[in-house]
């Protein structure tokens, strides 16, 4: 009975580890999903691009996350960037709180005149086993090339 | 003492181990698989960035130019692949044919494919989902190039279902790309498309060019409302555009102006007050950086305003996503693989450059009437079939006021090295001009087509010239004039009617001229333009005289000149212009 409590008790540890690192799988899976949808879906939505236009890229992201990437989520941040030649727009939202650094979500060694846009979804995740828990931040970069002007 | 029967020690093992069996085939599943399908949709969605941005240049550079692209993406959006060896995309075909390219790159557990072009029968074109039957061809899926495909396969190490035997999975997905113009946009009005010169839009002395709003339709032609009248220009403003900027706008009374429906900015932004409900609400992008502004500082090389920043366009450009390019035009028209550069000396050249020259997207299966036309007409000559208008009919070449009128309805070679018009000659046919034509006078030169097949006039070589009193018509035909024809119109009481075909090959092409020599148009007392009007080498100098003349054509030239009291209007009909809008992909595989 006792080596049972034992063995149990070690399987819940991987029972409940196994469930919140899927949980946390499931989410990576979700915002990866929403940068890539909405990159997709600003490399066709047409301009002026502008605060607006970045706004709504932001939202589409957001709602795209299943939830994920809501304002009250722990980590939660967004980036959405119009990256034309030298001059960029840009937009980071942490936790619903906008800025507009103007400056490129991320580096992405495309060349330099490509109009393009770049969109990251974060947003943080905790793996339980129980006796210990670690959090890890879930980062989706996503870049789409610009088709309308 | 004996054991007890049914002791329960030991039993623990059997069921954690049969519990842990069922754990790992349950993790197996729930993981293993799991991980395959969440490589599945992420690489579905990064081959579907890839070929996006791939076709793009497929159709707007070549083969080599979007396999780069589309590779380049694919590092972009993976998190795994840091950097793609390109190296292979050299293979690719500057000019596309019947023979597919592929070139693929091995990365960690990736295998990325690229495929261009991709030919109807191509297993890309089949559905991406296992097991299903092949896609039917659809008129949207486009002609083998103009699509990209890129294939990705993807390697993973179980991590649970080693233990059941199975030491790895590998999915694949793939998407096949189009693009295409987007027809439901509205033409652009005036296009130029020097590629890196300064004042490639440059208004002057009064001048002014502006594009009405344009009714735009639907998918049956049913006008649904105004579209923003757009002039476009394709200049990078490298050529060292700083005093005058790619839209050069000169002195305080210079018009350069873009209409469409009524704009929330319209009032109050423009220099001008006193427009109206519309004006300035079009567009005016151009790919030169700088814009969007035309701040003598801020925003060159795009746009130089004129007296000291207080003349400007309206509304002000602004940026172009990528180069706009003369193709639509060829793809209708001359849609070849390859233009093989002439021999020098020679008048015909089909782009009147050095080097072979290829438009992305052409090839076999395409249509190319302009060449098809020039093959059939030749460089110098009498013409099969053709009449010749001195040597057979026995006309002057050199008509005079008081001559009578001349009818003729027959295909005419006009064989003289100057042919002078003063008096009223109506043709009814095809017509091989070999040299000058200058209609003078209060003369009237009349090609009408008008009532039966459309036509066709072919300029091998000389000037056209119109005196300020004469009349011209071109009535449902198209012209093509050589590399060393030119137009010369002066301003006046006379009038100019040109008229594109509404049918046939040639359908609403008014004019293809191959010339770089200046082409000067101008303004008259009655003026009637319809349909396109494409002159890629040539800058168009157009003189207006007072008051407005309305034209319902497209403009499209290498670069613009309008200076004069006068403004032209360019106001394209939208099912009497060539799609020049933008191009859109289409994911269809």
């Amino acid at each position: 009975m006792v080596e049972m409590a034992m063995v149990f008790s070690l399987l819940i540890m991987l029972l409940v580890g196994s469930v919140t690192a899927a949980i946390a799988f499931g989410t990576n899976n979700s915002i990866e999903n929403a940068a890539r949808e909405a990159s997709r879906f600003a490399a066709t939505l047409p301009g002026p691009v502008d605060n607006t236009w970045l706004q709504t890229v932001r939202d589409v992201t957001r709602a795209a996350a299943q939830g994920e990437l809501d304002p009250a989520s722990p980590g939660q941040y967004i980036c959405v960037a119009f990256i034309n030649g030298a001059s960029t727009l840009s937009l980071t939202d942490t936790a619903g709180v906008p800025a507009y650094p103007n400056t490129p979500c991320f580096a992405d060694g495309l060349p330099a005149d490509e109009l393009r846009v770049q969109v990251v979804a974060q947003t943080q995740a905790t793996i339980e086993a129980v006796l210990f828990s670690t959090d890890v931040t879930l980062s989706a970069p996503a870049a789409a090339r610009y088709e309308r002007s | 003492m004996r054991p007890r029967v049914g002791s329960e020690r030991g039993a623990s093992i059997i069921m954690v181990g049969m519990a842990l069996f069922v754990l790992f085939g349950t993790a197996a599943i729930a993981v293993d698989i799991g991980a395959l399908w969440l490589d599945r949709s992420a690489d579905q969605k990064i081959t579907d960035s890839a070929a996006a941005a791939g076709v793009l240049d497929a159709v707007t550079k070549d083969g080599q130019a979007a396999c780069e692209t589309a590779l380049s993406y694919v590092a972009v959006n993976s998190d795994e692949i840091g950097s793609i060896d390109f190296t292979g995309c050299a293979s690719f075909p500057t000019v596309c044919s019947s023979a597919t390219h592929t070139h693929t790159v091995n990365s960690g557990r990736y295998t990325i494919t690229v495929t261009y072009p991709v030919l109807d029968g191509d297993p890309l074109m089949t559905s991406g989902i296992v097991g299903a039957a092949a896609q039917a061809l659809d008129p949207t899926d486009g002609i083998p190039c103009e699509r990209v495909g890129v294939e990705m396969s993807a390697t993973r190490e179980s991590l649970f279902a080693q233990l059941l035997g199975s030491d790895q999975g590998t999915t694949s997905v793939h998407t096949v790309a189009t693009a295409s113009i987007d027809d439901s946009d509205p033409p652009i009005n005036l296009l130029v498309l020097d590629r890196t010169g300064c004042q490639a839009i440059w208004v002057q002395g009064g001048g002014g060019i502006i594009v009405d709003a344009v009714i735009a339709v639907d998918d049956d032609g049913n006008p649904t409302g105004l579209a923003p009248g757009i002039i476009a220009a394709d200049s990078d403003g490298s050529a060292g555009c700083t005093s005058n900027g790619v839209i050069d706008l000169d002195g305080s009374n210079s018009t350069l102006r873009a209409d469409g429906p009524t704009c929330p900015e319209q009032s109050g932004t423009h220099s001008v007050s006193s427009y109206t409900a519309g004006e300035g609400c079009g567009r005016i992008p151009t790919y030169a950086p700088g814009t969007p502004g035309c701040d003598p500082v801020v925003n060159v090389p795009a746009c130089t305003p004129g007296s000291g920043g207080a003349n400007q366009p309206a509304p002000v450009p602004t940026a172009l996503a990528r180069r706009l390019t003369r193709a639509p035009v060829d793809h209708r028209y001359n849609c070849r693989g390859d233009y093989t550069a002439p021999p020098s000396g020679t008048n015909w050249a089909t782009p009147a450059l050095t080097g072979n020259q290829s438009i992305p997207g052409c090839g076999e299966g395409t249509p190319d009437h302009i060449y098809d036309l020039i093959q059939t007409v030749g460089e110098n000559g009498p013409v099969g079939g053709f009449t010749a208008w001195n040597g057979t009919l026995g006309y002057s070449c050199d008509l005079a006021s008081g001559d009578p009128a001349i009818t003729e309805t027959r295909d005419i070679y006009i064989d003289c090295p100057s042919f002078t018009v003063r008096n009223n000659v109506r043709i009814v046919g095809n017509v091989v001009f070999g040299g000058d034509v200058m209609v003078t006078s209060s003369g009237h030169l009349n090609i009408d087509n008008s009532l039966g097949s459309p036509g066709w006039v072919v300029f091998r070589d000389g000037l056209l010239s119109k005196g300020g009193s004469a009349h011209l018509t071109f009535n449902y035909t198209t012209v093509y004039m050589s590399r060393t024809s030119q137009v010369a119109m002066a301003a006046g009481a006379g009038t100019l009617t040109w008229v594109a075909p509404d049918s046939d090959g040639f359908d609403d092409l008014a004019l293809w001229s191959d010339s770089p020599l200046i082409q000067s148009w101008a303004g008259q007392a009655g003026l009637t333009m319809e349909g396109v009007f494409f002159m890629p080498f040539a800058r168009v100098d157009y003189s207006g005289t007072s008051g407005q003349n309305q034209t319902n054509a497209q403009w499209i030239a290498h670069s613009l000149t309008a200076r004069g009291g006068g403004n032209l209007v360019v106001r394209p009909a939208v099912d009497r212009s060539v799609p020049t809008g933008l191009l859109v992909t289409t994911l269809i595989r």
